[in-house]
């Protein structure tokens, strides 16, 4: 009852304070607001290689000419490779795109006929013709257009990598390559989530989406540019999104907690909180062991 | 520490400083713990394992391009081994080991649902931090089917971490 009170009365609250405020996100954050909000987040993902959510079909063979040895690299014959996804192989992935590249993804959930998403400009359509011209396959690649290259993505996730950890309420970012942005997830419940979630999001832009809670939220630089005095509503607005998502979510989901202390809480997680979690949960081995050896030198 | 400096503290440590054993001991012990316990799923083992990669490094110093990718090569190749001792004829790819009952967290829990082939895969990329191309060496398989078991075995943790089944 006292819940039912506590969440009636945010509603009151919400209602009478936030009608303009809401508009002024609509108005903010038009494309983003009202759709993110009726959707799984899971929708966001950028799977490595591979097709939909959930998908359990293996692709079709991977690698046709797997080598005796098990270690697949496939030489180009006269500069070619036989497909995009050798191309995609020889960059080694994500970690050797050319700098023209915004995201690789499959086309149709193998790994031989690959989507390439490449910069709007010059650059772009030249890498274009660059990737074309070291496939003997043309069929096994399709092009579209992005605004940011995945290089431009990385460096700002590496600052906003620099800013994570200890007390930060920044929990977790990971490129979206299908999407063409960085998706950093804030932790709601941090005592400076709203403000760190806007000053990403305007200084960012469109290169990050926000997640806080289920509010998940980017800002165009036009409408950056905009002189809005609406918008100083929006951190009122967060906050009660907040503070609303957390009423009715925080006894319903099982928070889990992994041996470093991180918190995974609020439905499925992502594909980059689960790293995120993997990568911060170490095993500190006792210092016997390191007794051990040196008795042993 | 980059390879380089790796490298560096490696030739330090066949010239017989013992410093540059400290330094690569204090650098290395916790990513290479970390990928023992994920991989065999037992903390005590990963003792004795983590025992033997550093004895090995001391005695032998590797001469090697990537000495961070050959100390996790090792470490991965001695859990492998001690798995297989204990279940010598199922594969990787179906072998489950059974976690010590002291992790059982969440995400230990739900590594424990993984096949030595995927905790593997999940451990080397994101607990010893080496890339894809790197990973695809060790397990000796090719990089694409190793991007796409990890893709996988992510999805799989995602799924248990939320509550539900593979």
């Amino acid at each position: 009852m006292k819940r039912f009170i506590t969440i009636f009365l945010t509603l009151i609250c919400l209602t009478a304070y936030c009608c303009p405020a809401f508009a002024a996100v609509e108005c903010t954050v038009p494309q983003d607001l009202p759709s993110v909000l009726s959707e799984n987040l899971a929708v966001h993902d950028v799977l490595i290689l591979g097709g939909g959510e959930g998908e359990t079909t293996p692709p079709q063979e991977p690698v046709a000419d797997v080598p005796a040895d098990g270690v697949f690299d496939e030489q180009p014959v006269d500069g070619k490779y036989s497909t995009m996804g050798a191309l995609y192989q020889a960059w080694g992935g994500w970690e050797g795109y050319p700098d023209y590249v915004c995201g690789v993804w499959s086309t149709d959930g193998g790994m031989d006929n690959l989507t390439v998403a490449v910069t709007d400009d010059k650059a772009g359509e030249q890498g274009r013709e660059a990737i074309l011209a070291q496939l003997r396959d043309h069929s096994s690649v399709t092009f579209t257009t992005q605004t940011y290259s995945y290089r431009q993505l990385q460096q700002v996730m590496d600052e906003i990598v620099t800013r994570m950890g200890g007390d930060s309420p920044i929990v977790a970012c990971g490129i979206y390559e299908k999407d063409n942005h960085v998706h950093v997830t804030v932790n709601e419940n941090h005592e400076q989530a709203q403000e760190i979630a806007l000053e990403l999001s305007q200084r960012y832009t469109d290169r990050v989406e926000v997640e806080l809670g289920d509010l998940v939220f980017s800002t165009t630089r036009e409408e950056l540019g905009k002189e809005n005095p609406a918008a100083d509503l929006l951190p009122f607005a967060l906050l009660m999104m907040a503070v609303l998502t957390g009423l009715l979510l925080v006894k319903k989901l099982p928070a889990r907690v992994t041996n470093t202390g991180k918190v995974l809480a609020g439905g499925r997680p992502t594909k980059n909180r689960v790293e995120a979690a993997v990568r911060e949960s170490r095993e500190t081995p006792p210092d016997r062991v390191e007794d051990r050896i040196r008795e042993q030198l | 520490m980059t390879d380089e400096q790796l490298k560096q503290l490696l030739k330090a440590l066949e010239a017989g400083e013992q410093g540059a054993f400290s330094a690569i001991y204090s650098e290395l012990k916790t990513p290479v713990f970390t990928v023992l316990v994920r991989l065999t799923g037992d903390r005590t083992l990963s003792e004795d394992l983590l025992q033997e990669v550093f004895l090995k490094l001391y005695r032998q110093p590797p001469r090697a391009e990537k000495p961070r990718a050959y100390v996790f090569r090792m470490a991965r190749n001695l859990a492998i081994d001690a798995l297989r001792q204990k279940q010598p004829t199922e594969p990787l790819e179906e072998l489950l080991v059974q976690t010590d009952p002291d992790l059982k967290l969440d995400l230990e829990r739900a590594f424990e649902r993984l096949t030595v082939q995927e905790r593997q895969l999940v451990a080397l990329h994101l607990s010893a931090g080496l890339t894809f191309r790197e990973v695809a060496a060790i397990v000796e398989r090719p990089l694409g089917t190793v991007l796409w078991q990890y893709r996988k075995a992510i999805e799989k943790l995602r799924n248990l971490l939320d509550g539900g089944s593979l």
